[in-house]
């Protein structure tokens, strides 16, 4: 792991008319780790992810970027064109239902594809290789690449948006809650998958959930967050062994009896 | 066009050509800017018409805007003069501006179209006006109007790739018969209006000024002379135009789009230019053909 962090929240605040979905929350990612965002329904965690993609404008506080060049971005000062160039190109984002990252109707292979078509491919035989190549690496059946995603079920469909958001090789990748709403089975086998492919491709990955067991198979470090703030962060097998915020204490009580 | 003002020897507060002379102004300074701006779509005032919408509203106000006591004006539906939609339209300009009208290429100096291009090879002198439908390329890929004038403004026409990419995987090749987005001077994707493939490729570096009026959608745009167009495509997938290998069957032409008529309750089909001008003169105008 690099030293210098590859993303940094300071001081990120975030309101919506009466609530504060998330209050002053600073926190870094580095290069190639898995960082963990856990806490109850409503604690913000979705919100603060929006607001490290640069999708959610923070009502105070910055998001700095570092990309390959070692050039620092305050993503919430970029233009318009500037912000979605490093989104396409460099980061991804999974989110939990897969109709809010995919189109429905396109096939497989389109879906895959279209990363690559906005980043100017022009060539149809690149796309195809692109296509079939990561749906590969996802796992799933190549028969399938020309069908429409409607007709795969939702751990396939997971798996298609994960292949569409590695397809630009990022070197960031946002996950919300990509295994909610799934089998348990199928969703061990896409964890696991994430893991794998983390490691193999060397991108950081930031990854929201509010199930402790997820973090524990997946993320180094870990962000615990409660009513919009962030109430404890640190290595993973630290925080879940020997939590010392009041919430974290609880949150890992209620784990085991579970 | 006449550069003469046309109102300049007409009665005071008589409007030439239907339209008042304000709204004129308004539709030609919309085009100045539209031929500044090659493949943009820039919004004007559309007027109502006495015409339903669908039946070339954006076209005619153009026509309007632009006809001058000297023009020559031809007015082609597919391709035809005599078709109903053209005849009512030729028919309303004669009536409301009084200018000599043509079914001849070559002596028009103003030609409104719907969904074809002539074959006859346009010049300088001479102004294609075309009726619109819809002027968004990209609205079958993205439905939300914001977003398309963002996916314009960004030049990020990866969805429209998108839309031919699904066509290539499952048919093997585009098939997008009419309609084929068309990409203006390295700049805009425009809508060609629903011209077949055929046609495209006379729409890259004419002569003519070429203008496009959609009525409901209160859009216009152009496309200057001698500007590059190229076709929507995939850089390594020859652009297939579509023309097959037939003859038609009154003229013998073999490299122009054909109509493809039904003679009996057999199928039994024939060919024929969809051009009725040019096939006419291809059959008596001595004109040689291979
Ligand atoms: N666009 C919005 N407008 C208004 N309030 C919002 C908006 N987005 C989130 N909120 C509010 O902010 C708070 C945090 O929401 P957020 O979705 O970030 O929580 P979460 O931790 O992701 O929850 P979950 O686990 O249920 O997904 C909630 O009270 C929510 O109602
Ligand atoms: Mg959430």
């Amino acid at each position: 792991m690099d030293d210098r962090p590859l993303m940094s929240a300071d001081s990120v605040t975030c309101r919506f008319r009466g609530t504060t979905a998330c209050r002053d929350v600073s926190l870094d990612v580095y290069a190639g780790e898995v960082l963990g965002i856990v806490g109850e329904s409503g604690a913000g965690k979705s919100t603060l992810l929006h607001c490290l993609a640069g999708a959610v404008q923070p009502s105070e506080g910055t998001v700095t970027y570092a990309d390959a060049k070692g050039h620092d971005h305050a993503i919430h000062g970029l233009s318009e064109s500037a912000l979605r160039q490093l989104s396409r190109g460099d980061w991804g984002f999974v989110h939990q239902s897969p109709y809010d990252g995919l189109r429905p109707h396109i096939s497989a292979g389109g879906n895959v594809a279209e990363p690559l078509l906005r980043c100017g491919e022009t060539r149809y035989a690149s796309l195809r290789a692109a296509a079939r190549h990561w749906l590969a690496e996802v796992e799933l059946d190549p028969e399938r690449l020309d069908d429409p995603v409607r007709t795969f079920s939702g751990g396939m469909q997971q798996r298609v948006q994960l292949a569409r958001n590695l397809v630009t090789q990022p070197r960031l990748l946002f996950l919300d809650e990509p295994t909610g709403g799934l089998d348990v089975s199928v969703q061990a086998r896409l964890l696991d998958l994430i893991r794998q492919l983390a490691s193999e491709l060397e991108v950081a990955v930031v990854l929201v959930t509010h199930d402790l067991a997820v973090v524990r198979l997946l993320a180094h470090r870990l962000a615990v967050m409660r009513q919009g703030e962030v109430v404890e962060q640190g290595v993973t097998d630290q925080v879940l062994d020997d939590p010392q915020a009041p919430y974290s204490q609880l949150l890992v009580a209620s784990e085991l009896r579970s | 066009m006449s550069t003469v003002a046309p109102e300049a020897d007409g009665l005071p507060g008589y409007n030439f050509a239907y339209l008042d002379e304000q709204t004129r102004r308004m539709i030609r300074r919309a085009l100045l800017k539209a031929v500044a701006i090659p493949g943009h779509q820039v919004p004007f005032a559309a007027r109502e018409m006495p015409l339903p919408y669908g039946w070339g509203t954006g076209g005619i106000q153009i026509t309007a805007a632009l006809v001058g006591r000297s023009d020559v004006l031809k007015v082609i539906d597919q391709g035809a003069d005599d078709a109903t939609n053209a005849t009512s339209i030729r028919r309303f300009f004669a009536r409301t501006a009084g200018v000599a009208t043509t079914e001849d290429t070559s002596q028009a100096s103003l030609i409104q179209t719907r969904h074809r291009v002539p074959e006859t090879p346009l010049r300088a002198d001479q102004v294609l006006v075309y009726q619109v439908p819809d002027p968004e390329p990209l609205r079958k890929v993205e439905p939300r109007q914001a977003e398309t004038r963002r996916l314009h403004a960004a030049g990020d026409y990866g969805l429209a790739r998108l839309a031919l990419y699904e066509q290539v995987a499952r048919y093997g090749r585009v098939r997008q018969a009419y309609n084929h987005p068309v990409l203006v001077n390295r700049g805009y994707l425009a809508s060609p209006s629903p011209i077949p493939r055929f046609d495209n490729g006379k729409l890259d570096d004419n002569s003519a000024l070429q203008l496009f009026g959609a009525g409901r959608e209160r859009r216009v745009y152009a496309i200057p002379p001698h500007t590059r167009v190229e076709s929507l495509a995939f850089d390594d997938i020859a652009w297939d135009t579509d023309a097959n290998d037939q003859a038609c069957s009154q003229c013998g032409s073999t490299d122009t789009y054909l109509d493809e008529i039904v003679l009996d309750d057999a199928g039994t089909r024939a060919y024929q230019c969809s051009d009725t001008d040019y096939c006419g003169r291809q059959q008596w105008g001595g004109v040689g053909h291979g």
